[in-house]
């Protein structure tokens, strides 16, 4: 018999110059042997041995959902991978799955680990939702290491100190985090000592790690960063010295605020700084107003986004929010002490503010509502959608209300679900009826599954009133998107 | 085994109602899905019940009817006979099932359907039907009219036929022997076109199977070692068709089918019919030559039979899925002709789907190899073969190459162009389960696994 490697290196180089010395026609005979060879190979394949069983996935006493909420699972996540608009809904199944004491179909936990490679919002609840399983199958596959990261336990090559020597700064900067969390001292150390040596770039990438672990021991590291000679490290630095509670940055920043507002009697009076000296601009302070800003007032403005809200002998909110001075620094102050309060996230200083700054129209006012918003406490923001919700249709509350309710976190409390509802009826009739799509997207996850069946009641009103009205197809589709959260939950509860 | 068989049967006197997924894996497309969904609100239908189609017992799939709601004021009349199935509907929509038989069927797995008595609309249709597959019936026991038996001289057309395929055989055989003395060397090089040229002369001779095998020479031409077990397999085709009336019936069919001469569906319905319970253990998709290739592997419950069943669908549409995993059909198969027949058509279907949770018959990895040697030998061009493994695991070889491994430590490969089979090792979760899939010298393609009495389609 012809061996197997015989026939193979006759063929690669061809019969004509490698005959076979046993065939009249060699070619046929390779062919022929071969075919032998090769149903032989195929038909005696032996099993393949000496394999260890695996790991096995810890046990989950949780049963399987049922199949309809399996099969809503499947087109959920087919959606996800189509465009990614239907991801609050994964969440939303994921969460109710884990509080019924669900388990997810194991087979759609490669897909949920994807996704939440794509959506970080969705990492936890895979890791809750998936149980054990999930943690499991995510040790087998580098893209999935963030599932087992998520009970926080960085992974261990980011602890290895050549990824610190040999590293890119991106591992770099992951390997510095990891070290500040378990030792904030050891972490700043290993910065200190290459800090003379590395470039700007890979310095602007590597302070703002120094966040992790932040404390008063890493103030004068700070401090003489902000003397570095690239702009963009003294502005970390200056960011971390302001976050750090009673750093020198901080009271220089305080009393730099005393030498400009004075609260007398009720009344605040305004000494915007003279000149933008050479402290000031160590200190973060931008020397060159944008146009259109006086140079005081964008200096005044800075000094306050930058110093601590709560500074002996500076403004309160009591007195900002009730001070009838208007004089012509007054909207400066107001947006000087927005920026801090929405930078620090203070509720008692953005709800002083809020209503001041939410009259403005000025599109760099608006953006400072905006973050006002989110500073707000559930309560005010709630209340302050509610009054929103109750007020004349318009495009300016209209604007207002996307604005407030993209903050509230769902599901909102029954009585903004009753105003919102309401308000998008009304305003369905009228002139606004071709811009609700945004509201509607806000309601269709902000509104309870329950108002599912008002909601659609409410689409058929319309349809039946106003065949055409441009407003029909966003109601029918915040119905179709309730009704399909609600059959959801409804799947998830049988 | 016998602990696996007890859990198969079905409660007697006790028709299961069917799972939404299995109501929906009969929809023809996603959109039909969706608004079935939406339709299937119980507040939209009204007279719907269900009973049991004539001539069938109570244990078989019922008959479901209703009038669902359309608009302005109207309502449809649709009816979904589940044990055929077979469905009608008074809407104006050409999709079978159209979205309200879906939806009605949905309403039913809900549990919303009424046992009641089907009113006229509902036996006159059922009437219609029963006449129609009595005719077709009778046509089938006349056998294939008009076809030639063995014994009468072929056509003139056949004739030509022959003469064709004879010149392109022989043409491809110079050509495979030209290969091997030229060296493979070049052809491992060479880019589709080389391959293309062959296929597209064989495609004009009118022997379209050998002109696929060829083409697909292509994908495995970097490999010298595969591309000479693939060339040397052909041109054992070639020389078995130059025998072909020396050599046995069967093995002569599976040489002819391997050509590309067509087999006459009548023909193979006038053939020998193999009755069982016929679990559906795997589907799979392939998109081959511009047609959705739809494969459903059935094994028979009782004769442990595998059988395939092919459909087909041009691109865009949706391929009839009226085969559900997971349940199991009581059907006389008729097989095409073959030295290891598979593939098969439903000739007679006695009930409809029902539930079947795990398929009995699955062996371990040393039997499977062995069930595949044995086919082999009869068969040696067979690419794709059925295995249904019992108890593996999957797991890694520390290279990233997945097996799957049985309990006496026997494992074979998964086929490595599909990457990690990562639903399967997570309905595994690291422990033993049953799998259905598709051995090949490639590898084995998992398509199914078995997992708390469900099957999970991978």
């Amino acid at each position: 018999v012809t061996p197997w490697s015989e026939l193979i290196a006759a063929a690669l180089v061809g019969t004509d110059r490698r005959p076979l010395p046993d065939a009249d026609d060699s070619a046929v005979a390779v062919l022929d042997r071969a075919a032998a060879w090769g149903v032989y190979r195929r038909a005696g394949a032996p099993p393949v041995r000496g394999l260890d069983p695996p790991r096995p996935a810890p046990a989950d006493p949780r049963p399987v959902v049922g199949p309809a909420a399996a099969e809503r699972l499947a087109g959920l996540l087919a959606a996800v991978t189509d465009g990614g608009g239907r991801m609050a809904l994964v969440a939303e199944w994921l969460t109710v799955a884990d509080e019924r004491g669900w388990r997810v179909p194991p087979e759609w936990l490669p897909d949920l680990l994807d996704a939440g490679r794509r959506h970080p919002v969705l990492r936890p609840l895979v890791v809750a939702a998936g149980g054990g399983r999930a943690v499991w199958l995510a040790g087998q596959s580098p893209e999935w290491t963030y599932a087992v990261d998520v009970p926080p336990a960085p992974a261990a090559d980011d602890r290895d100190p050549a990824t610190w020597r040999e590293g890119t700064t991106g591992q770099r900067a992951g390997h510095l985090a990891a070290v500040r969390r378990e030792d904030a001292a050891a972490g700043r150390a290993l910065l200190a000592r290459e800090w003379p040596a590395i470039g700007p770039d890979e310095r602007t990438r590597l302070l703002p790690m120094l966040r992790t672990g932040l404390g008063p021991d890493d103030e004068d590291f700070l401090e003489a960063a902000l003397d570095d000679r690239r702009r963009e490290v003294r502005v970390v630095a200056a960011d971390l010295l302001a976050a750090l509670p009673g750093s020198a940055y901080n009271r220089r920043m305080a009393d730099r605020v005393r030498a400009a507002l004075r609260p007398e009697g009720g009344v605040l009076t305004v000494r915007p700084p003279p000149e933008c000296d050479a402290s000031m601009i160590r200190d973060g302070i931008v020397a060159r107003p944008p146009a259109g800003v006086g140079a005081r007032a964008w200096w005044l403005e800075q000094i306050l986004a930058r110093a601590p809200l709560d500074a002996p002998g500076g403004p309160t909110p009591e007195l900002v929010a009730t001070a009838s001075t208007v004089d012509d620094w007054t909207w400066t102050v107001h947006r000087g002490l927005a920026r801090a309060a929405a930078v620090r996230r203070d509720p008692t200083w953005a709800a002083a503010l809020v209503d001041r700054l939410a009259e403005r129209t000025d599109a760099r006012d608006r953006h400072l509502t905006d973050g006002l918003y989110g500073a707000l406490a559930p309560g005010e923001l709630a209340g302050r959608a509610v009054a929103a919700a109750t007020a004349e249709p318009g495009p300016e509350t209209l604007r207002r209300l996307e604005s407030l309710l993209a903050h509230v976190a769902p599901p909102w409390p029954d009585d903004l679900s009753a105003a919102v509802a309401g308000w998008i009826e009304v305003a369905a009739r009228g002139r606004l009826g071709n811009r609700l799509h945004g509201l509607c997207g806000l309601a269709a996850t902000g509104l309870a599954p329950r108002w599912a069946a008002s909601t659609r009641a409410m689409a058929d009103r319309l349809r039946a009133e106003a065949p055409s009205a441009p407003a029909g197809f966003a109601l029918e589709r915040l119905a179709g998107t309730l009704e399909v959260r609600h059959d959801m939950i409804e799947e998830l509860t049988r | 085994m016998s602990g696996r068989r007890v859990r198969v049967a079905t409660v007697p006197g006790q028709t299961q109602r069917w799972g939404a997924e299995q109501v929906l894996a009969l929809a023809p497309d996603v959109a039909s899905q969706r608004v079935a969904r939406v339709l299937a609100a119980p507040s939209r239908w009204r007279e719907a019940g269900r009973g049991p189609a004539p001539g069938r017992s109570e244990d078989d799939p019922p008959v479901l009817w209703g009038l669902c709601r359309g608009g302005a004021g109207t309502a449809y009349q649709t009816i979904a006979d589940l044990a055929e199935p077979a469905y009608h509907c008074s809407c104006p929509s050409r999709k079978v099932p159209c979205k309200h038989a879906l939806a009605l069927m949905l309403v039913w797995s809900g549990g919303f359907v009424p046992a009641a008595e089907a009113p006229e609309w509902v036996t006159g249709w059922l009437a219609g039907q029963q006449e129609r597959r009595r005719r077709t019936a009778a046509r089938a026991a006349r056998g294939p009219a008009g076809a030639g038996g063995p014994d009468l001289p072929p056509s003139k057309a056949a004739q030509r036929r022959a003469e064709r395929v004879d010149g392109g055989v022989e043409e491809l055989d110079r050509w495979l022997s030209d290969q091997v003395r030229q060296g493979l060397a070049a052809a491992t090089r060479a880019g589709y076109a080389h391959w293309d040229a062959m296929a597209a002369r064989l495609v004009d001779a009118q022997a379209p199977a050998l002109a696929s095998t060829v083409r697909r020479l292509a994908s495995v031409a970097g490999s010298p070692d595969r591309l000479l077990t693939e060339l040397s397999l052909i041109r054992l085709l070639v020389a078995g068709y130059r025998r072909i009336d020396e050599v046995p019936a069967d093995l002569a069919a599976t040489i002819r089918s391997r050509i590309g001469f067509p087999v006459a569906t009548d023909d193979v319905l006038a053939g020998p019919r193999v009755r069982d319970r016929w679990a559906v253990v795997a589907l799979s998709e392939t998109y081959d030559e511009r047609l959705t290739v739809r494969r459903c592997w059935l094994r028979g419950t009782a004769t442990d039979r595998p059988a395939l069943i092919l459909t087909f669908a041009a691109p865009g549409q949706s391929v009839p899925a009226d085969l559900v995993l997971g349940t199991a059909i009581e059907a006389d198969l008729c097989f095409y002709p073959g030295a290891v027949p598979l593939r098969a058509l439903v000739a007679v279907r006695h009930c409809g789907l029902g539930p079947c949770p795990a398929p009995p018959g699955a062996v371990a990895v040393a039997a499977a190899l062995d069930s595949y040697a044995g086919a082999l030998a009869a068969e040696p061009w067979l690419d794709r073969w059925p295995v249904l493994l019992a108890g593996v695991t999957p797991v890694t070889d520390g290279g990233g190459r997945w097996h799957l491994r049985d309990e006496a430590g026997d494992a074979v490969p998964v086929e490595p162009a599909l990457g990690p089979p990562w639903r399967l090792v997570a309905t595994a979760g690291g422990g033993p389960v049953t799998v259905a899939g598709e051995w090949s010298s490639a590898g084995l393609r998992p398509l199914t696994a078995w997992t708390d009495g469900r099957a999970v389609a991978l």
